[in-house]
């Protein structure tokens, strides 16, 4: 009986070591999209609320189709290869969000609620009118955040009510209304690329922001890029400029004073797509952080070359949905010509000696929906300052003859030519007069050898036969023999 | 009695390998080298400013923003005891809501009604570095900025963050 009691006992430790953390609902975190890795990509993450244990799969069907919906709205339909995204669930005891007014009130994982501040629509979990409890709601949230998607961007919870609603801010919430989800949307604009609303609300403004000013001098609006100089500023608030973008008043909750860039537009109503201005805004906001670079190599960025080494930089650029992004090598600051892939062969002849080299690869992404610059860059160096190619204990920089090892730096004839690099493939050009082994050089010969002629500029090439002797009776006797009966040509420098 | 005792052990093993099954079933986001670590600093803001209230410390790489920003009511930087910045990032006022909604009688159009609370609280993250000492908080009256004027920013709270660094080396 003592056998079935310790048993007993290990099984009470076992269970009570696992039950806490299962006797509250377990998350269950499932990855819907995997572009890449979570540091090169923005990572949306989709929360499950007053779904029970039985309604998973629905709300994987949910998330599914909220993700799909939000990334086919222009801008992030274009990139939408820049996304990953995840969906956590945790069970709810009941199904459903509270409705105060009519006393209907849930058992609901992250307490959520309609009628927040008074308002019907208004869907939130705590800190909110009825619950200032940022642990049971929001704080809820970071929590599952931090163990299991810490790198998270942008976070949408979906509630499983069929009543419309939703709100912003942090936490995007919508209801499973076939229509709500177009507010996540909006509030998207406002927590990702910090648009300002474009509507009127007595009482306060939201102040400059990327879609809305109180410029109005032309060449000073914000957005001027995008206004053509036959739209006029201010434009007026009519539907035959409606899809022109100007400067049309009445933006960041003020009627008048404060102007946005189009008619209609996501940021002022729901249904219209994302104006010119406000999409450029959210591709800027990726690239926030985001680069158009995703890895390049080599990783290390300080590169040991010498002139006979031979390299290949590679940058990885990222790949929007329909288009390229570009790629342009720079060897200090001036273009390689033709070199637009993202490798680039790389000698150390075609580096500057004594120098510190900067190779530059540039990754543009030139979309239409972009009037300015998104460049990104990376930048490798190559010291050639203090470089021995042939390692004959003589610095490139002052070695007379780079590729060939001479410690002894012979300059027989003083052109800075070491005498080992003087000659160059077969020799014979005694003279150094650009010409192999013909009669002038052939004078040349005998003038050195009988009258103590001039030295010969490269000995090396007065050596003809390549037996390691320069200007001697044997190479007179190859150069007679050569020019006078075809003998064999000179041999090859030594 | 023998057959219950190797009953009952078939059953406790069975039982265990249960739990073990039971216990949290997860694919883990992350997949950055454990040498880089993120803190989830909690903070309570009221009237008197920000306070932190519990920095939790968790595997991860955050992304750096790259460039300016300043587009939000608060900004915050991660200071090194040299003040250099060692990271940044932006938040809204915690203590105004925004709920924006559909207006049920015009489809398409959105209302909004800003809500003022006294005291609130807010998750931020920053990178863990060993050379983190203060996070500075600053408030940028945006609301005040016109035109192409650059809004001021000024600094509302500093808070001791040092210790975080030493935590997360434990």
């Amino acid at each position: 009986m003592s056998r079935v009691r310790k048993n007993l006992h290990l099984l009470l430790i076992a269970t009570a070591l696992v039950l806490p953390s299962i006797s509250v609902a377990q998350p269950t975190v499932t990855q819907l999209v995997n572009n890449g890795p979570t540091d090169k990509r923005l990572n949306i993450v989709i929360f499950a609320e007053g779904y029970t244990a039985a309604q998973q799969s629905q709300f994987n069907a949910d998330a599914v189709n909220l993700l799909n919906y939000s990334l086919t709205i222009s801008p992030f339909s274009a990139y939408d290869s820049y996304f990953n995204a995840f969906s956590i669930f945790v069970a709810s005891n009941e199904s459903g969000s509270d409705h105060p007014s009519l006393s209907i009130l849930k058992d609901t994982y992250f307490n959520s609620t309609y009628e927040s501040s008074g308002i019907e629509r208004a869907l939130t979990i705590p800190p909110n009118s009825f619950n200032g409890n940022y642990s049971q709601g929001v704080g809820k949230v970071m929590t599952l955040l931090s163990a299991h998607v810490p790198d998270y961007d942008i976070i949408v919870l979906i509630v499983n009510d069929p009543q419309y609603g939703g709100t912003g801010g942090t936490v995007a919430i919508t209801s499973v209304h076939s229509a709500a989800p177009e507010i996540v949307v909006h509030e998207l604009g406002h927590s990702f690329g910090n648009l300002a609303d474009e509507y009127d609300y007595p009482g306060g403004t939201t102040g400059e922001a990327p879609n809305a000013t109180t410029q109005t001098v032309r060449e000073l609006i914000k957005w001027n890029q995008w206004i053509l100089p036959t739209t006029p500023v201010p434009t007026p608030e009519i539907s035959f400029w409606g899809s022109e973008v100007g400067l049309f008043e009445g933006a960041a909750y003020q009627p008048s004073g404060w102007y946005r860039p189009k008619l209609n537009c996501k940021m002022q109503s729901l249904g219209p797509e994302f104006c010119e201005v406000c999409k450029e805004q959210l591709v800027l906001s990726t690239y926030y952080l985001l680069s158009p670079i995703e890895n390049f190599s080599p990783a290390n960025t300080v590169l040991t070359l010498t002139l006979a080494d031979t390299i290949e930089l590679a940058v990885t650029p990222m790949q929007p949905t329909a288009h390229s992004l570009t790629v342009q090598w720079l060897i200090n600051g001036s273009p390689v010509p033709g070199e637009a892939a993202p490798t680039l062969e790389l000698a150390g002849l075609d580096l500057t000696q004594g120098m510190v080299n900067t190779l530059t690869a540039k990754v543009s992404d030139q979309t239409e929906l972009v009037r300015q610059n998104l460049i990104d860059e990376v930048s490798w160096t190559a010291d050639m300052r203090f470089v021995d190619t042939d390692a004959d204990g003589v610095l490139d920089i002052a070695d007379n003859c780079i590729f060939v090892h001479n410690p002894t730096q012979s300059d027989r004839d003083l052109d800075g030519t070491g005498d080992a690099c003087c000659c160059v493939g077969n020799s014979g050009d005694a003279n150094d007069d650009g010409t192999n082994a013909n009669i002038l050089d052939l004078t040349f010969l005998v003038d050195f050898i009988f009258r103590s002629g001039k030295l010969p500029n490269c000995p090396n090439e007065a050596d003809l036969n390549s037996d390691g002797n320069s200007a001697n009776i044997l190479d007179l006797t190859r150069a007679v023999d050569r020019i006078f009966r075809s003998g064999p040509a000179p041999g090859p420098c030594q | 009695m023998k057959h219950f005792c190797r009953d009952f052990e078939t059953f406790s093993i069975v039982w265990i390998l249960a739990l073990l099954f039971l216990a949290p079933l997860s694919v883990d986001a992350d997949d950055s080298p454990s040498s880089s670590k993120i803190a989830f600093l909690r903070l309570y803001i009221d009237s008197t400013g920000f306070r932190l209230v519990d920095a939790s410390i968790v595997n991860g790489s955050l992304k750096s923003p790259r460039g300016e920003s300043i587009l939000k009511e608060y900004s915050y930087e991660l200071v090194g005891i040299d003040s250099t910045v060692l990271f940044k990032g932006e938040f809204e006022n915690p203590l105004i809501k925004r709920y924006e909604y559909e207006n049920p009688d015009h489809p398409g159009q959105i209302l909004v009604k800003v809500v003022e609370i006294p005291s609130s609280e807010i998750t931020i993250r920053v990178p863990v570095k060993p050379a983190m000492y203060r996070l500075h908080i600053y408030r940028t009256e945006r609301a005040s900025a016109r035109g192409n004027a650059r809004p001021e920013r000024k600094l509302i709270t500093g808070i001791l963050v040092e210790s975080i660094s030493h935590e997360a080396d434990k």
